[in-house]
Order: structure tokens, then C-alpha cells, then sequence
């Protein structure tokens, strides 16, 4: 009896839990209080389809935490289990397995959605039913709501930093190539007020339907625009074709990215020099490992646990993080009642992350963590040429967001910004 | 000067998107219109093209073998898929379009699990070139000419060959081929096998411009289908062709006009309009006018 639906790398995934979840199984099968059962975290990760490749890491950095926190005999003396559902890339199946999660399993968390649309499509289900619900993925940010907290990087510590950046290397005028939906369009908006807060001009802006996999014309539509870079962001395996064709076709103009590289790998997976000059500001890809010791060990502990991980991208890290800060949560509340679990983690945790130390903000829901700007070079390695520091999520504060008083439920806009509005039309 | 590059740029994406929409759907048609077979899983022999190339290239094997060697690794998947599965569903459309697509699922999830969710791309040959400001790959036009030539290579086929002859007999009525001595299991197993072998070596050669993984081809399916559903099947090499043109030229104009969504629903909204008019794609609509002029 597990849990683990057995498509994809699920079912490799489970070689190394099952026996764990075995044992738990057995244990459950003794007449028992529910509270002395395992406690549940219930992932939809996609295992399969369109975003298989960014995910499949993010579901075995949870795996690799529950592991390590069992091993040290779990959280209030009783074990962590993984429920896992392959999402398949589906808006819909991300609803369904979100209520099986609550409904069925009884998952005391869910950690659910790659894209935006994945993310509330799980999101609100976990809201509906007053379930503390995780989006380990970096994103376009602005979600204020008491049961949702977010581990990967947002818009002012990757937009912000990465727009300023480019624009005083290369120059002001930028080109957008953004997923047409929720993620990309908001990501876009954010870019025009990094664009008016630094100088900088936006002089294309493209918004691309998911799945698409035809660039000639946008290749071009760059090369007529003259921009001193690109800003992308392209989202799943499809829209990553953009760079094979753009080699092709001879466009070499720097870009900057905040969803490339860090979860599908493409400087891995492309020949070089496809993704020369992209630039990516990252908490946290393997070859931070370069650069921070933490990293390192991460890095030899998921790949000993998974030997055939492709890629030790963000998305391990963060779901890594979000189990991790869950589990001192529960310890610290001394039961996993919602209520008391959601105190304890607005009491101002922090944890050792591979990357560095980060801080769970309680106002906001979001991490303090360090950034840094990684560079593809032209055989494909990768240098970090600057180093951010910690960056706080310091956006919703300014615009008066503090959850721990009051849950706002609702997502920020840029232009609810009134210092963002000035540049909303340029 | 600036004309011309916009010039030399429409025409480049044109024949761009020519190239796509004749690559990915050629396999298809030659299915559907010989056999009446619609064969749901054409984007996993697309994809067992550009794994066989993927996999042949990393192994040394020179790029335009390792091409040719995915066409043969999708013929042969394509051949047995046809003693197996499809000849049990001869003359039931909608059992054969439901199998298939169970063999779809069952390849494409069978490459997750065995070769995980990607493998890697083989680099683009050839290089580029710069034309004022804009700059075209030359890979790309080469695969219209490819395109082209399988067209080419396909009517020729079907035209002065023994085999072609034997495939037209065969489709026409079977029973007479049999009568005459064609062996028609023989001929069903090898058209079919044509069909993959041709999805094989286009997903080959689009896999030089791709990422590639289990789910490479379905990128490429709903424009074939588009393709073939505009062409219609009573008259495979025009119906392709005219398809592929027309469909092209809306795409392109859209695309270049307003933006690649545009592109998209401009080339559905007219793919609506033909199968308005000519039920049966643009090629029964040739044949019929042939007919009528009584070169038929």
C-alpha cells in the first residue's frame, strides 16, 4: 500500500522510500489514534508531460528530506510520510489530487503546481479546506493568504536585481519574450517597472502560447528590435526550444532569465554555445555546489539517494527547504494542528538551505535568501559574476501586507503599487 | 534595403513553416489517405525518429546516417505495430483511431520511465546567415527543401514503382489485388511502415532544431492533423501540398502581423472554413474538378 502513483521517475522515486512507507503501512494497520499515525505531506509534482524535466528533482529534494528527518527519528516521535501524485502537467489533475490529498489522504500539508496556473488551480483547494498549502517554485509573487508560503525567489529579489543588472552591463533597451499566462504575464509587468525604476526601455514585448515550439519569427521580430538584451521567460520544454533555433539562426544577444536554466537545465541539455551569455539570477543550480560547501553536500546527498537526478536544480532545493521548515514547524507547535503549526511558522524560522541561511518572513510568507547572478559561459559552465547577498521579500511588507495580524487572500499586482504605477503605460 | 529584408524574412518564415507542416504531417497523410488508418500515435514514431538519431549520433554514427537510421527505427516500430495491433482494425475508424492512441500512451510513458524526461539534442549543422538585420539558419532552410524532396521522393514512389503500383491496386480494391496475386498483407504492412518511416525521418530531422523527449512529437501532431484534415486524403501529394501552402501562408501572415497566438487561431479558423466548404480537404475538391475536366 503506497502511495506513490507509479508513472515517471515516481516509481524510482519509490525504491528508496517505499520501505519506509512500508513500515509505516504496517504500523497504521495497528488499531491506533490518528494522531500516532505518520505525518502526511502530500506533493503533486509533474512527473510526466510538458514540465516533467523541471519537476521530477523537485519531487526527489522532498523525498531526500523526508528521508534525512526520519532518519533522525521524525518529528514528534512520529514518521513523515510522502504522498506523491504525478500532476502531469495538467491544470485539472492538480485540482483533482489536491482534493484527493485533503480529502482522501487526510495530508496534514500540500505541496503543489509548477506553473502558476498548477499552483492556484491545487491552491485554492488547500484554502478551501483550511490546509497549509506550499508553492516550491520560484515565482511571479504578490500571494498573501495565511495558509500559503512559497519557498523559491519572487519578483524583487530575481526581476528587480536581474533588470538593474543587465541594464547597467549592457545597456537599456530590452526585449521581452514572456509565456502567454498568469506567470508570464505578471513576470512581464514586473518587468516594465524594473524597466522604469532603472532607465531602461522595453522596445519588443512577446508573449508566447505554452507548447509552442516555432521561433523563427519571433528570432527575427529581436533581430529587427536591436535590443541591448533579452528578458525571458519561457516556460516548459516546448517553449525551451527557443534557443536551439535561436543559434540557428545566428541571434547572439545577451538575455536574462528568471525560469530558464535554474529548473529545466537547458545549458545541459542544448549543445553549446546555445545559451551563451543568459543570465540568471538563482538561489539556488548545482553549481552553487562552486561556491558554497552546503551546496556541495547537498548536491552528493541527493545524487547518492537518486544516482540518476539529471540536475540539481531550484525546484529540489526549495521543496528540500519547504519539508524541512514544515517539519520544525510541527516540533515547535508540539502537534500538527493547522492553526498552531501556521503560529510556529510565523515565529520567525530560519534554516541552513544548500545555498546559504534562509529566513521564513512571517509577515509575508515568503524567504529572506542570498541571490546570485550565474552566467553561461561558452562551453556551458557556469560563473556566478556578482553576489546579491540576502535579499528580503520586502515587496507585500511595503505595500502593508503582514499576515500574522490579518490574512489579505488575494494576489498583489505591480500596479497596487503606487510607486510601480508611474510606469505602467510605458 | 529594408524591404528586401522584410521580404527575404516573410519568405524565410514561410518556407519555415511550410517545412513543419509538411515534415510532420507526410507520415500521417500517406496513412490516413492509403489506408483510412488515423493513426494516433505518428507523434511517438516521430519521436522514436529523433531518439534513434539522438542515440545514433552520440554514438558516433555521421548526422545525416543517424537521420536516415531513425526513418528506419520508426519503419520497422511502424511495421510491427501493423501486424499487431492495426491490421485487426481495418475499415473501424473510430477502433483504430482509440488503439492507436492506447499504443501512443504506452510508447510515449514507456520512453519516460526507461529513458527519463529528456535526452540530449543534437546540435544544428550549417551554421547561419546575416541578411541586413536579420540573420537566417541555414538548417532551416534546409529542411524545406527536405520537405520538398520527400514529396518528391513519396509521389515518385507511388508513380513509377512497382511497389506504387501495387499499393494503388491494393488501396483501390483489395480484393481484386488479391485476385491479380498482390499479396495485400504484405502491401497494408509496408504502407503503414512508409507512413512511420517517413514520421521517423522527419522527427529526425527536426530534432536537429529541438529539445527532445517522450512527449517530442506531440508538439508536432495537431498540426499534422491539421494538415491532413485540410488535405483531405482523395489525393495525397496536391492535398499535402496545397494544404501545407495555404495553412502556411495564414500562419505566417498572422504570426508576422500580430503574434504567434494570432498565427495559431488564424490557421484553425481557416482550417474550419475549408472543411465548411470541402467536407473531405482541399484534395477531394482537386480530384473533383479533375474528374469534371475529364483528365480523371
Amino acid at each position: 500500500m503506497t502511495h506513490f502513483t507509479t508513472s515517471g521517475r515516481a516509481r524510482r522515486l519509490c525504491a528508496g522510500l517505499c520501505l519506509a512507507t512500508t513500515a509505516v503501512a504496517l504500523g497504521a494497520a495497528l488499531p491506533a489514534q490518528a494522531d500516532d499515525g505518520p505525518i502526511k505531506i502530500c506533493v503533486i509534482d509533474d512527473a510526466s508531460g510538458d514540465f516533467a524535466p523541471a519537476v521530477i528533482p523537485k519531487t526527489m529534494g522532498a523525498a531526500l528530506a523526508v528521508e534525512q528527518i526520519n532518519a533522525a527519528g521524525g518529528v514528534l516521535g512520529r514518521e513523515l510520510e510522502l504522498i506523491h501524485y504525478d500532476g502531469q502537467s495538467d491544470v485539472r489533475r492538480h485540482q483533482e489530487f489536491a482534493q484527493k490529498c485533503i480529502l482522501d489522504d487526510e495530508a496534514n500539508v500540500v505541496m503543489a503546481g509548477y506553473t502558476s496556473s498548477e499552483r492556484e488551480a491545487a491552491r485554492a483547494v488547500a484554502s478551501e479546506n483550511g490546509t497549509i498549502f506550499w508553492h516550491n517554485n520560484q515565482g511571479e509573487g504578490g500571494i498573501a493568504d495565511k495558509h500559503s508560503f512559497f519557498t523559491g525567489p519572487i519578483p524583487e529579489q530575481q526581476i528587480l536585481t536581474g533588470i538593474k543588472y543587465m541594464i547597467e552591463k549592457y545597456g537599456p533597451k530590452m526585449y521581452v519574450l514572456a509565456a502567454d499566462y498568469g506567470f508570464g504575464q505578471v513576470s512581464a509587468l514586473w518587468t516594465k517597472a524594473a524597466a522604469g525604476l532603472y532607465g531602461g526601455e522595453i522596445v519588443g514585448e512577446e508573449f508566447i502560447p505554452l507548447g509552442n515550439s516555432e521561433y523563427s519569427s519571433t528570432i527575427q521580430n529581436v533581430q529587427q528590435a536591436k535590443p541591448d538584451f533579452m528578458v525571458h521567460y519561457l516556460v516548459g520544454a516546448n517553449q525551451g526550444q527557443f534557443y536551439p533555433q535561436a543559434q540557428a539562426a545566428g541571434l547572439e544577444i545577451p538575455a536574462v532569465s528568471t525560469v530558464n536554466l535554474q529548473q529545466g537545465f537547458e545549458h545541459l541539455r542544448f549543445s553549446p554555445p546555445a545559451l551563451q551569455d543568459l543570465y540568471v539570477p538563482v538561489a539556488y543550480i548545482e553549481e552553487v555546489g562552486q561556491v558554497a560547501d552546503s551546496a556541495k553536500s547537498f548536491n552528493e546527498a541527493i545524487r547518492a539517494k537518486f544516482p540518476d537526478i539529471e540536475y540539481v536544480n531550484q525546484p529540489a532545493r526549495s521543496a528540500y527547504i519547504a519539508v524541512n521548515l514544515m517539519a520544525d514547524a510541527w516540533e515547535k507547535a508540539g502537534s500538527t494542528d493547522t492553526d498552531a503549526t501556521i503560529k510556529a511558522l510565523e515565529s520567525g524560522l530560519s534554516f541552513d538551505a544548500p545555498e546559504g541561511r534562509v529566513f521564513l518572513d512571517p509577515a509575508t510568507h515568503h524567504l529572506t535568501m542570498d541571490m546570485r547572478m550565474a552566467q553561461v559561459q561558452e562551453d556551458h559552465s557556469i560563473v556566478f559574476v556578482h553576489d546579491f547577498g540576502p535579499i528580503e521579500p520586502w515587496w507585500l511588507r511595503k505595500l502593508g501586507v503582514n499576515l500574522v495580524r490579518e490574512n489579505d487572500g488575494k494576489q498583489f499586482l505591480p500596479w497596487d503599487d503606487p510607486d510601480f504605477a508611474p510606469y505602467k503605460s510605458e | 534595403m529594408d524591404t528586401l529584408t522584410d521580404v527575404a524574412s516573410f519568405l524565410y518564415q514561410y518556407a519555415d513553416t511550410i517545412a513543419t507542416l509538411v515534415l510532420s504531417a507526410i507520415g500521417l497523410i500517406i496513412i490516413f489517405g492509403m489506408m483510412g488508418v488515423i493513426n494516433m500515435a505518428h507523434g511517438e514514431m516521430m519521436m522514436i525518429g529523433a531518439y534513434t538519431t539522438s542515440f545514433s549520433y552520440y554514438a558516433g554514427v555521421p548526422t545525416p546516417i543517424a537521420i536516415a537510421l531513425g526513418g528506419l527505427g520508426a519503419a520497422l516500430a511502424g511495421v510491427v505495430l501493423e501486424r499487431l495491433v492495426v491490421r485487426r482494425f481495418y475499415g473501424q475508424l473510430l477502433s483504430s483511431l482509440v488503439a492507436t492512441w492506447g499504443v501512443s500512451l504506452i510508447l510515449s510513458q514507456g520512453a519516460l520511465l526507461v529513458f527519463g524526461s529528456l535526452i540530449r539534442s543534437v546540435p544544428t549543422p550549417f551554421g547561419s546567415i546575416a541578411l541586413g538585420d536579420v540573420s537566417f539558419s541555414i538548417y532551416r532552410l534546409f529542411l524545406f527543401l527536405a520537405g520538398l524532396a520527400l514529396i518528391l521522393g513519396v509521389w515518385a514512389l507511388l508513380r513509377f514503382t512497382r511497389f506504387g503500383l501495387d499499393v494503388r491496386a491494393t488501396m483501390q480494391d483489395p480484393t481484386m489485388a488479391r485476385a491479380l496475386g498482390v499479396d495485400t498483407k504484405r502491401i497494408y504492412a509496408f504502407t503503414f511502415g512508409l507512413g512511420t518511416g517517413l514520421a521517423g525521418l522527419a522527427g529526425g530531422l527536426l530534432a536537429l532544431t529541438s529539445t527532445i523527449g517522450p512527449f517530442y512529437g506531440q508538439s508536432y501532431t495537431p498540426q499534422a492533423f491539421i494538415t491532413v484534415v485540410v488535405g483531405g486524403g482523395a489525393e495525397l501529394i496536391s492535398g499535402l501540398l496545397a494544404s501545407a501552402l495555404s495553412l502556411g501562408a495564414v500562419k505566417t501572415i498572422f504570426t508576422s502581423h500580430y503574434n504567434i497566438l494570432m498565427g495559431q487561431v488564424a490557421m484553425l479558423v481557416f482550417a474550419l472554413v475549408v472543411i465548411r466548404f470541402m467536407p473531405a480537404g482541399i484534395s477531394e475538391w482537386i480530384a473533383r474538378r479533375r474528374l469534371r475536366s475529364g483528365r480523371g
